[in-house]
C-alpha cells in the first residue's frame, strides 16, 4: 500500500511537472525590440546593419539629431529602429522601421497626427495596421507609412517607390502591428 | 575676419576708406554691414543644375563631375579647375590639409559621395610648381565613423589615398578646449582645430523640425561634441553662434550643398521627397542657406518659418547676407549638353540682349551670349544668309539671367557649314533680336 501511495504520489509530481502550463509567447513580456521585424521574417527582407535602441531623448537625439524634439513633446520613453534590405525590381533597397513608445495611446495618437511628422497630404490605409494608419509616396523616390496602436507610433521608410515597394510596408506594419496587438 | 572674398571685391584705398570711415577694426566688421557700405559687394552664388545628374534613386557621377568642376570655376571665375580651388582656398599650400564636413547623419540621404568625390577631384587638381596637392591631405570627415559608413563612405586612416574617418575614431576626437555657443558648453573636432588648415562644407538639402531647414549653417552640429543642447529656440542663435566660432569661421573656405535630392517634410529623417538635380555653391554660407531655403519653398516645404537662424546668422553674426540684393546668382544649366548661361546681377539688363558672337569672325567655335528678363521657352536658331534654317541650338524653357552656346559651325546634320554669313535669331514669346556672324574657313 505505502508503494502504491508512493509510485501513485510520484504520477502526480510527474504529471504536474510536464503538464504545468509553460509560458507561451504571448505571456512573454514584450520589449520594444521584440516588436521590430526579425531577420526575413518578410522573406527577402534581412538586416542591413546593427539596429538602435534609445531609452531616453539624449540617446534619441544622438541618433535622429533635431527630429526627437517631436516625440519629445508626446512623451517619449524608448524607440528601437532597424534598417532591412531587400530586393525590389532586381535592385537593393532599404526599408528602415522605427517604434516609438510614448506610454500611452493618446500621446501616440498626438504623434500620428502631428504636423511636424510631415506626412500632409498622406494617403489613409483604410483597415490596415494600427488604430489608425496612413501612408504617403514621393513620386518615384519613396513612401513612408506610419500607424499607431497602444503606446506605439511606428514609423516605416523605403527609399523606392513602387505598387510593391508600398506592399512590403504594409506587410512590415502588419507584422509590428501583430506583435502589439 | 574679412573673407579674400571682399578682399578681392574691394581695392586696397577702398577699404582704408571703411576702416577710416567707420573707426572699427576691419577684422571684427560684420560682413553684411561691408555689403550696405560696398554696393558691388556681392556675395557670389552659384547654383548648377543638369537634368542628367540624377535618374530615379540613381546619381549619375560624371554629370556631377561636370557639375561640381563649372561651378567651382565660375565661383573662382577660373578656367582650369585646379586654378579654381587654389583662387578658392587662398595661399594653400601642398603641406596643408583640407577637411571637407559631409553630412551623414540620415543615411537614406546623405552627402553622395559622388557629390564629394567630385570636390575631391578638383582638389588634386591643384598644381603647385608640377606637383599636384596630394591626397593624404585630403580629409573627408563627419561625427562617426558608423555614419559615414552607412552613408556609402569607405573609411580610410591608412597613410595613402584620401582620409575618411569620423571625429570618434581612434586618436582623434574632440579638442579639450571649450567654447560658450550662447550659453552652451562645447568642443570641436580635433579635425577642426588641429588637423586642417582649411574647411570645405558640404550639406544636404533638407527640412527640419525643430529648425526649419539644415543645410550648411546646420552641418556643424555634426563638429562639436553636444550638438544635443543646441536645439533650443529652433537653434537660434546657437547654430550661427557655432558658425562664428573662430576655427571653423578662419578655416572654412566653400560651402556647398549637394541639392540633387531634397527632403521637405518630415525632415531631417527619411528617404529623398523629391529630386532638384542642383549643386549650390557660395563662400558666402548665409548666401547658399538663404538660397537652398528657397528652393525647400518652391518645393513645399512648410518648416521655414522656424530656420530664423539663417536670418540670425546675417543681422547678428555678420557671417553673410540672406539678402538676394546682395547676392551675385549664377545659374548655369544643364553643363553637360554644352549650355552654360552665367547670371551676374551687375548691370544685368532690363530686358531680353543678344550679344554680338565672339570672336566674329571665326573659324571653329563662336561664343553666343544672350540675356533673358524672364524665364520662358526660348528658340536660338542659326539661319543662312539665305533664309534657310541651318540650326537649332536651343528650343525649350530656360531660366532668366545670361546664357552661353557655343556653335560649332554645324548644322543640325552635324556637317560642316561652308563659309559665309549666318544669322543667329533669338526668339521669344515676348521679342525676336538677331545678329549676323561670319564664319572664315
Amino acid at each position: 500500500m505505502k508503494t502504491i501511495l508512493k509510485f501513485t504520489l510520484s504520477l502526480m509530481i510527474i504529471f504536474n511537472i510536464f503538464c504545468s502550463k509553460e509560458p507561451t509567447k504571448s505571456d512573454e513580456i514584450l520589449t520594444i525590440e521584440d516588436l521590430l521585424v526579425k531577420n526575413n521574417d518578410i522573406s527577402g527582407w534581412v538586416y542591413n546593419g546593427t539596429g538602435w535602441l534609445a531609452n531616453n531623448i539624449s540617446e534619441l537625439t544622438v541618433y535622429i539629431n533635431g527630429a526627437a524634439e517631436i516625440y519629445q513633446r508626446h512623451g517619449f520613453l524608448e524607440a528601437a529602429h532597424q534598417s532591412y534590405q531587400g530586393k525590389i525590381d532586381n535592385a537593393d533597397r532599404q526599408l528602415k522601421l522605427t517604434i516609438f513608445n510614448l506610454g500611452n495611446e493618446n500621446n501616440a495618437q498626438a504623434t500620428f497626427e502631428d504636423p511636424d511628422i510631415g506626412l500632409s497630404g498622406a494617403l489613409a490605409w483604410q483597415n490596415g495596421a494600427g488604430i489608425e494608419a496612413k501612408y504617403i509616396r514621393y513620386g518615384g523616390l519613396s513612401q513612408v507609412l506610419v500607424f499607431y496602436r497602444a503606446a506605439y507610433f511606428v514609423n516605416l521608410d523605403i527609399n523606392y517607390d513602387t505598387e510593391e515597394s508600398l506592399n512590403i510596408l504594409k506587410q512590415f506594419a502588419l507584422n509590428v502591428d501583430g506583435k502589439i496587438k | 575676419m574679412i573673407s579674400d572674398y571682399f578682399l578681392n571685391k574691394i581695392d586696397r584705398r577702398t577699404f582704408l576708406q571703411i576702416i577710416s570711415f567707420t573707426g572699427i577694426s576691419g577684422l571684427i566688421y560684420p560682413r553684411s554691414v561691408l555689403s550696405s557700405l560696398i554696393p558691388n559687394a556681392l556675395s557670389r552664388v552659384v547654383v548648377i543644375e543638369d537634368n542628367m545628374a540624377t535618374s530615379g534613386n540613381e546619381i549619375n557621377s560624371d554629370t556631377v563631375q561636370i557639375m561640381m568642376d563649372s561651378g567651382i570655376k565660375s565661383m573662382a571665375q577660373e578656367e582650369q579647375i585646379g586654378n579654381a580651388w587654389r583662387t578658392l582656398l587662398p595661399n594653400i599650400s601642398p603641406d596643408n590639409t583640407v577637411a571637407i564636413k559631409v553630412n551623414c547623419i540620415n543615411s537614406s540621404l546623405s552627402t553622395h559621395p559622388e557629390v564629394t568625390q567630385a570636390v575631391v577631384q578638383g582638389l588634386k587638381q591643384m598644381s603647385f610648381d608640377g606637383t599636384f596637392f596630394p591626397d593624404i591631405n585630403i580629409i573627408i570627415y563627419d561625427r562617426t565613423n558608423g555614419e559615414l559608413t552607412r552613408a556609402g563612405y569607405t573609411l580610410n586612416t591608412s597613410d595613402s589615398g584620401v582620409r575618411c574617418f569620423g571625429t570618434n575614431a581612434s586618436g582623434i576626437g574632440y579638442d579639450t578646449t571649450t567654447f560658450d555657443v550662447y550659453g552652451s558648453s562645447q568642443r570641436l573636432s580635433k579635425i577642426i582645430s588641429q588637423i586642417s588648415n582649411y574647411l570645405i562644407n558640404i550639406s544636404v538639402l533638407k527640412n527640419h523640425g525643430t529648425s526649419g531647414v539644415t543645410l550648411c549653417l546646420k552641418n556643424h552640429y555634426g563638429t562639436c561634441n553636444s550638438p544635443g543642447s543646441l536645439h533650443g529656440n529652433y537653434g537660434d542663435p546657437y547654430i550661427p553662434a557655432l558658425n562664428a566660432l573662430e576655427p571653423i569661421q578662419s578655416k572654412q573656405m566653400v560651402n556647398i550643398c549637394d541639392a540633387l535630392y531634397g527632403i521637405k517634410s518630415g525632415g531631417p529623417s527619411g528617404s529623398p521627397q523629391f529630386i532638384a538635380n542642383k549643386i549650390i555653391i557660395s563662400k558666402d554660407i548665409v548666401a547658399l542657406d538663404s538660397l537652398g531655403r528657397q528652393i525647400l519653398v518652391d518645393n513645399g516645404c512648410t518648416t521655414i518659418a522656424r530656420a530664423t537662424h539663417i536670418d540670425t546668422a546675417c543681422t547678428e553674426y555678420g557671417l553673410g547676407t540672406n539678402d538676394p540684393e546682395q547676392m551675385d546668382i549664377v545659374n548655369i544649366i544643364n553643363p553637360t549638353s554644352g549650355i552654360k548661361p552665367i547670371d551676374h546681377k551687375v548691370n544685368n539688363p532690363k530686358e531680353y540682349v543678344l550679344r554680338q558672337n565672339y570672336p566674329n569672325p571665326f573659324n571653329n567655335h563662336t561664343q553666343i551670349r544672350f540675356y533673358l528678363g524672364t524665364a520662358g521657352t526660348v528658340e536660338l536658331m542659326i539661319y543662312s544668309d539665305t533664309g534657310r534654317r541651318i540650326r537649332t541650338l536651343i528650343s525649350r524653357p530656360l531660366n532668366s539671367g545670361w546664357h552661353q552656346v557655343t556653335w560649332d559651325g554645324r548644322n543640325d546634320w552635324n556637317k560642316q557649314v561652308s563659309s559665309g554669313l549666318y544669322i543667329c535669331q533669338l526668339r521669344t514669346v515676348k521679342q525676336k533680336r538677331a545678329i549676323i556672324m561670319h564664319l572664315i574657313k
